[in-house]
């Protein structure tokens, strides 16, 4: 994974358009968010700490794209999907060759993985699958597939983007 | 090698009367056998085979008879297949698929000895375990070991003990 997010990538696609509102979803302060490039925000990385933090950028027309930089949690899926909404999520760590199949959250409910939504099959039906592929293999396939559906891939212009710098308070 | 010996059959989650307990390995503790970190690249997924995505038949021959099979034109099926949900189904929110099988999340199946190790599921036998544990903290768990072997440069080969704190 480059551009110094190894050892671990954990995002999540999100069915909203306005990263405040994203922000705003997962209770975060408006006075502790913070405007700031990909550099900036990769000060932040840090995959063993504890406090969620993450940013927040603009995808494409009505979804945004929460990469998260450290936390012991992953933002939840449940509480960004609400009111219809939906969530694509990707963990991937790279040392212990360890991914988790897409998560897939609707509407406030986890349908497990993608692969088990019907809806989503002509979007991975061509990719080639075998059981001893390379977890990194799976990564780039699902990053594949979320580009796909959501018509836009992690390219240059995400890495010169600016976004929301976050930190997610603790639930409690 | 039987059939039933294979990891599609999971021994029963049904009390025989006649368990025994396991012997596995890493815990410093114990002063038990160490862990060793086989190759990577192929080592943890060969360890994740035994108990995840794949076929599995349980309870062969009993009431309980039960089969979670992967189709052919659907091999991505395997990926919400694991010993966790026949193990601990309660772990798993419902509703469930038609096939009985819990769709899977919050939870993640993980296992010990780690899948990065020698130790682990494939030469196991059955001498390792798994639990359904949140995917976030399984996660979190993986960058820890990663860290892990990257500050103390534990290479394949390499051997070590585990400490575990609360």
């Amino acid at each position: 994974m480059a551009h110094g997010l190894h050892p671990w990538f954990a995002a999540q696609w999100v069915g909203i358009e306005d990263g405040n509102e994203v922000a705003q979803r997962l209770r975060v302060p408006v006075e502790t968010m913070e405007t700031c490039d990909f550099q900036t925000a990769m000060e932040s990385y840090a995959p063993t700490s504890e406090t969620l933090r993450v940013w927040i950028t603009s995808h494409v027309p009505g979804w945004s794209h929460v990469l998260v930089l450290s936390g012991w949690t992953m933002p939840s899926a449940e509480v960004l999907s609400r009111g219809g909404r939906r969530v694509f999520e990707i963990a991937y760590t790279s040392g212990v060759e360890e991914i988790e199949p897409m998560g897939y959250t609707h509407d406030g409910v986890s349908a497990g993985d993608i692969f088990q939504a019907d809806e989503y099959h002509d979007y991975w039906a061509d990719l080639p699958y075998d059981d001893m592929m390379p977890p990194a293999d799976e990564l780039e396939q699902y990053l594949v597939i979320v580009g796909r559906i959501t018509e836009r891939f992690l390219d240059r212009d995400w890495f010169s983007a600016h976004g929301l710098l976050c930190t997610i308070p603790d639930p409690g | 090698m039987s059939p039933q010996s294979t990891p599609s059959y999971p021994p029963t989650r049904n009390p025989l009367g006649n368990e025994q307990n396991k012997n596995i390995p890493g815990n410093w503790l114990a002063k038990s056998d160490p862990l060793t970190r086989g190759k990577p690249g192929v080592i943890n997924t060969e360890n994740r085979l035994h108990f995840s995505r794949i076929e599995m038949h349980m309870d062969v021959g009993t009431p309980q008879e039960k089969h979670l099979l992967i189709p052919p034109e659907r091999p991505r099926h395997a990926f919400s297949i694991n010993y966790c949900k026949y193990y601990m189904p309660q772990k798993y929110p419902a509703p469930f698929r038609a096939d009985g099988l819990p769709p899977g999340g919050p939870n993640s199946c993980d296992e010990y000895p780690f899948a990065a190790t020698l130790e682990g599921a494939k030469a196991a036998k059955v001498h390792f375990s798994v639990r359904a544990v949140n995917a976030a903290h399984n996660s979190l768990q993986g960058r820890m070991l990663e860290t892990f072997f990257t500050d103390f440069r534990a290479g394949e080969g390499n051997r070590f003990w585990v400490l575990t704190e609360d």
